[in-house]
């Protein structure tokens, strides 16, 4: 195991690497950034260090940076947390060069998964379907519309690199598909330096559902359930839960069977997602793989009851997965939501400023994860992610009950938030039965939806 | 010593005016088209020693088209931990704010020691050379208390991951103190070198 970590990611998520260090009996030092030196991860450790300004392209987006920081501080790893470097196989190389550790995928396993078009037709080598899509890159726009005809419209301009919803366009015409390709393209370039891109067929009213895999070292591996994700916002995920409705328990072990047998099998290591479409049939279709902890683990830490966090960092040790799928046992209905310090009734701004009274929710089952505290100042720099809060109930109708309950105590006060919409999404029949689709809030409007909830 | 100065100060000036042209043709449009979509009142970055802040108007309302609030540039470091303090607001840039005009960049040069503007500050000018990143430190030989240094010299330079980065004197000083020893572990944004402000009756600089 590893003596001491260097937590390179700020807000919630350094807070909950900070809690997996100190349950495993690790050492911690978090990096900070000029503007998150007042954070609560920063306030907890027992060393912090200063690695830049506020700009994440000189803080938390310099590998040499961060690495000095780890080497100054006699650390043996780095945890990059999600965004930022957490995916970037070059910044895992440099670290191992380094002589340290990064916890994640080994450098090796990142790039052969760093190309989602590759992975795709890796993982359908390995028996995923996938969605009917072009073949390789778009080589100009004569190729990207001849392949579009042969897809089909409407298809979906998607960027090679990347994540988060950039450089990401649905088009239904081959007009639009001419106007969609070079914006894509420039977005796709500015956000991850790479304007390479290819198309996918739109699937209409899907749902997102991932699965999470663990997989040590030595070809372990188990999946822990899957996450329906499909209440979004513009390819942004608002609300995650599990498992999904979407899917009955025979397909649902189809669905996780199959993504972790396929993983195993193309040579993944550590923990990660799978991410499926799934139509109306119930048909699903990989299309993409996240090689990180993402934002929305806690909700298969509370229906499986294994740290996710914990898992991680053991398995980047070398330490072997140590179960099997059988000892997996998922019990109950969880659900998440992303408070974000964000203007809903003006297409979600985000918000800056002090946080003047914060209170999370408690009573069974319900988890709060945050770096909030009353005065904490909110920084115009990076994310608007206040915290999480994630419900857990015997079934799904508890869940929903017990969410309502712990929604109506949550106090964030000081700066606009979306908990009243988060409200609303609960008392939608859509969300109630089970049947939301990725592409409901977004053809609703989001405003129109919270105001036709406070209505009803 | 006159003579010496002319050629030294007139780097000094070309430098700066080159820092300067860089941050306008590279950094600020970017950053104004940041602040426009934004909802901040102010946003302010650092390039090196260099600050650009860009404040809107107080009474032109978020949604009063927009209107840029006069962006200034400053040179950090004067005597203030930038970050330690939280917001680097180090001496107001009084730029004459709430006309809303796209003013133009009012500079604030290096070396001038602290205060070249209206800021009703009463601290006390302590001046101090801050470390540039997170690495090992390393003083320039000689460099003790007493020695008297000007602004832009380097005094030492920090180890980052094998990359030497300067530590340079904010301005005309005497060396109070080094606060770091040779090959000490230090963060960014830390002090590293404190310097009493230079001497002001000084006859051969006004020469």
């Amino acid at each position: 195991m590893f003596e001491r970590i260097l937590i390179a990611n700020r807000g919630e998520i350094a807070l909950r690497i900070l809690r997996a260090c100190r349950s495993l009996g690790v050492g911690a030092v978090v990096a900070y950034s000029e503007a998150d030196r007042e954070t609560r991860a920063v306030r907890l450790a027992d060393e912090a260090i200063c690695i830049g300004p506020a700009e994440a392209k000189r803080s938390y987006l310099s590998a040499p940076a961060i690495l000095s920081a780890a080497i100054v501080t006699g650390c043996d790893a780095v945890h990059p947390g999600y965004g930022f470097l957490s995916e970037d196989d070059a910044f895992a190389e440099m670290t191992r060069a380094h002589g340290l550790a990064f916890i994640g995928p080994p450098p090796d396993v990142l790039e052969r998964f760093a190309s989602k078009a590759g992975t795709r037709q890796l993982l359908e080598r390995h028996g995923l379907p996938i969605v009917p899509g072009s073949e390789g890159m778009l080589r100009d726009d004569e190729h990207a519309l001849a392949e579009a005809e042969r897809i089909g419209f409407p298809v979906l301009i998607k960027p090679s690199a990347g994540g988060g919803g950039r450089g990401m366009r649905m088009v239904r015409t081959p007009r639009e598909l001419q106007q969609g390709l070079p914006i894509c393209r420039s977005e796709a370039r500015g956000a991850f330096g790479d304007d390479s891109l290819y198309l996918e067929k739109w699937l209409e009213e899907n749902r997102h559902v991932e699965v999470q895999v663990i997989v040590d070292r030595y070809g372990n591996g188990v999946h822990v359930g899957e996450r329906d994700c499909s209440v979004q916002r513009r390819h942004q995920k608002v609300v995650e839960e599990s498992p999904t409705p979407a899917l009955d328990e025979p397909a649902r072990r189809v669905l996780n069977e199959g993504a972790i047998a396929a993983v195993v099998a193309a040579g993944y290591e550590n923990v990660g997602t799978l991410e499926f479409l799934v139509d109306r049939d119930g048909r699903s279709y990989f299309i993409e793989i996240n090689c990180r902890i993402q934002v929305e683990h806690p909700v298969t830490e509370m229906v499986s009851g294994i740290d996710m966090v914990a898992e991680q960092i053991r398995i980047a040790a070398g330490e072997p997965l140590g179960y099997s799928q059988a000892d997996v046992q998922l019990r109950g209905h969880a659900i998440e939501f992303r408070i974000n310090a964000e203007d809903v009734a003006h297409d979600f701004r985000p918000q800056a400023g002090t946080v003047s009274a914060f209170v999370p929710p408690g009573g069974p089952g319900v988890r709060m994860d945050s770096h909030l505290y009353a005065g904490y100042e909110m920084p115009p720099y990076y994310d608007s992610l206040l915290g999480k809060l994630i419900v857990w109930g015997p079934d799904r109708p508890a869940a929903i009950a017990r969410s309502k309950v712990a929604l109506g105590e949550l106090v964030v006060e000081g700066l606009i938030t979306n908990i009243a919409f988060h409200r609303a999404i609960l008392d939608n029949p859509a969300f109630v039965e089970g049947s939301f689709t990725t592409n409901l809030l977004d053809r609703v409007g989001s405003a129109a939806f919270v105001a036709g909830s406070a209505r009803s | 010593m006159s003579d010496d100065d002319r050629p030294d100060r007139e780097r000094t000036a070309r430098r700066d005016r080159e820092a300067i042209d860089r941050l306008a043709d590279e950094v600020l449009p970017s950053l104004i088209a940041r602040f426009g979509t934004s909802d901040l009142g102010e946003l302010e970055v650092k390039r090196g020693a260099w600050r650009i802040r860009l404040r809107r108007p107080l009474d032109a309302g978020v949604t009063a088209g927009g209107g840029l609030a006069p962006a200034s540039v400053g040179k950090g470091g004067e005597g203030k931990r930038p970050g330690r303090a939280g917001h680097v607001s180090a001496g107001h840039t009084g730029s004459a704010s709430g006309n809303g005009q796209a003013a133009p960049l009012a500079a604030v040069g290096p070396g001038r020691p602290v205060e070249p503007q209206a800021s009703g500050r009463a601290e006390p000018a302590r001046l101090a050379s801050i470390s540039p990143g997170v690495g090992y430190f390393t003083a320039r030989e000689g460099i003790a208390a007493g020695m008297t240094v000007r602004g832009g010299d380097v005094l030492g330079h920090v180890d980052v991951l094998g990359v030497r980065q300067e530590v340079v004197a904010p301005a005309d000083g005497i060396v109070a103190r080094v606060m770091a020893e040779q090959g000490e572990a230090v963060e960014y944004g830390q002090e590293l070198v404190r310097l009493d402000p230079a001497p002001r009756a000084e006859p051969a600089r006004e020469g």
